[in-house]
């Protein structure tokens, strides 16, 4: 009897492993829909209350998804477009001219002429060589730039796969995602299924709420930073203005990356220094509209974490999976940090430990 | 078999199958219309505990409550002054005056018979009811109904 109980747990786990490796290759697929899913869900549950079938609001949210990213596709890409292809053509420029070219730039220029104001007060430090130096390694950085975009084509085709599966995936995770939540709480014990119920919730909180902060963060930082920076002529206003909204993801830090891109871009561009501190004031007014006004209405709780802590997340996350986990780090980290402390402080409470 | 018999059959087939027999019964959810307990049925789970089984122990927090669908459960609640036990029936819920009494468990549970429950998570249900005022108020009558109801026979069984 013992060894038939063993035989069938095995044949469990074994299952379960070639589970795990057979739908491995779509994980990230499924992860991207679970996204997906918990930014539009409220959505749905909303027309859900007003009787409009589930299956129907998900495909009326779809079309409004779909019309909303045609219009952008159609009004602000070309834009953007315009404003990189502009980028690209002063990043290759500087390439086929070497150095000289972005020396040419007035900024570089001012820095350039106290650098060589410093060498001509103290001999002994030779900086012109070195600053000349670090203006060409970073030129060769930017010329590499289309380089690394054709060497990865094939991510970059996998990108476009995903946007193609996963509003299908997510579907079925929308209508059904009652019955999944049933079926998960289903297999608990009664003695943990409280816990369960409030770890699930947990895991709702502050998923939902961090993932649908990113999804309006974005949009809403990068749309008011976009229309600030282009109301001030700033270059790149468009780029810079999106930029702004990613880096707005991490915080404490991204609000100032997106101020310091706005000021580097009139450095760049020659513009007068007074733009750039109109830019960075108005930079600060998003901010301020940012924190007082959207994420309040939209969010309304935050991530709590010492600056300390998201910095050395965001630092390790960086170091560890690039771009990607400095945005994804800290809200994975407080997801972890809060299950745990939520499970140990009901352990307790349930008086299980 | 008669016409009538025949009629009632079809009639039963064209209404389909009742998906919330077991929910409308229960003493919080009379008065609800299908789509209102279409919408509640969401965020109820099923749960069987056999004879003798804890469904909950006193002054733990209380992170659901429950619908006795079927079966019996006996609450036992120990005091300072002693202890006390009442038998819960179907159709009747458990911690109802728990969850607006600091959040505990008031007295432990246990099933005497095999007994299906339906359990509401508390979080789930406040949310309900501020996103579904309508049927929140609904709810919540009936709510009001049912402890006044326990009260009454509390005071009559005590011959006040």
């Amino acid at each position: 009897m013992k060894l038939t109980r063993w035989l069938i747990y095995i044949l469990f786990a074994a299952v379960f492993v070639a589970g795990i490796w057979f739908y491995s290759l779509i994980f990230k697929y499924l992860i991207t829909a679970v996204i997906f899913s918990y930014i539009i869900n409220p959505w749905i549950n909303w027309l859900e209350r007003r009787r409009i079938p589930r299956l129907l609001g998900i495909l009326l949210v779809y079309v409004v998804i779909g019309l909303t990213i045609t219009w952008a596709l159609t009004r602000i890409l070309p834009l953007i477009i315009a404003q990189a292809q502009s980028l690209m053509d002063f990043i290759q420029t500087s390439s086929s001219e070497g150095t000289v070219s972005l020396l040419k730039v007035k900024f570089i220029q001012d820095i350039l002429a106290r650098v060589d104001q410093l060498d001509n007060q103290v001999p002994i430090l030779k900086l012109h060589d070195q600053f000349v130096s670090l203006i060409d390694s970073i030129n060769r950085g930017m010329t590499n730039i289309p380089g690394i975009l054709i060497d990865n084509y094939q991510k970059i085709l996998t990108a476009v796969s995903l946007i193609a599966t996963v509003p299908l995936i997510s579907i079925f995770l929308l209508k059904d995602n009652v019955n999944f939540r049933k079926s998960i709480l289903e297999l608990v014990p009664n003695r943990y299924f409280e816990i369960a119920i409030l770890l699930l919730h947990k895991v709702d909180e502050v998923v939902g709420c961090y993932l649908r902060a990113l999804f309006f963060e974005v949009l809403i930082v990068g749309s008011l930073s976009s229309i600030v920076l282009t109301i001030l002529g700033v270059p790149y206003s468009l780029l810079i203005g999106f930029a702004a909204g990613f880096a707005n993801i991490i915080p404490y830090f991204g609000p100032w990356m997106g101020g310091f891109f706005a000021v580097l871009s009139i450095l760049i561009a020659g513009k007068p220094p007074v733009m750039a501190i109109y830019a960075a004031l108005g930079m600060y007014l998003v901010q301020v509209v940012d924190n007082n006004v959207v994420y309040p209405l939209v969010i309304g709780t935050s991530i709590k974490m010492h600056p300390l802590i998201v910095l050395l997340t965001v630092l390790a996350g960086g170091w560890a999976f690039g771009l990607i986990g400095m945005l994804v780090s800290v809200p994975l980290v407080y997801l972890i940090y809060s299950l745990v402390k939520v499970l140990y402080t009901n352990l307790k409470e349930f008086k299980m430990i | 078999m008669s016409w009538k018999d025949i009629g009632k059959w079809l009639k039963s087939r064209g209404k389909g199958k009742d998906q919330f027999k077991g929910m409308r019964n229960s003493a919080i959810l009379q008065d609800l219309t299908e789509y209102e307990l279409f919408l509640f049925s969401q965020i109820v789970h099923d749960r069987k505990f056999t004879k003798g089984e804890s469904i909950f122990e006193q002054d733990v927090p209380l992170a659901v409550f429950y619908m006795v669908s079927s079966g019996e459960v006996e609450l036992q609640e120990t005091a300072s002054t002693g202890q006390s036990s009442c038998r819960i029936s179907p159709n009747e819920v458990l911690g109802i005056i728990d969850m607006y009494v600091q959040n505990r468990r008031l007295a432990s549970a246990r099933a005497t018979k095999d007994t299906y429950l339906q359990a509401v998570s508390h979080l789930d249900f406040e949310f309900f009811v501020k996103s579904n005022p309508k049927t929140g108020v609904k709810l919540l009558n009936n709510m009001c109904r049912l402890i006044s109801r326990k009260a009454l026979s509390d005071i009559s069984s005590e011959g006040i």
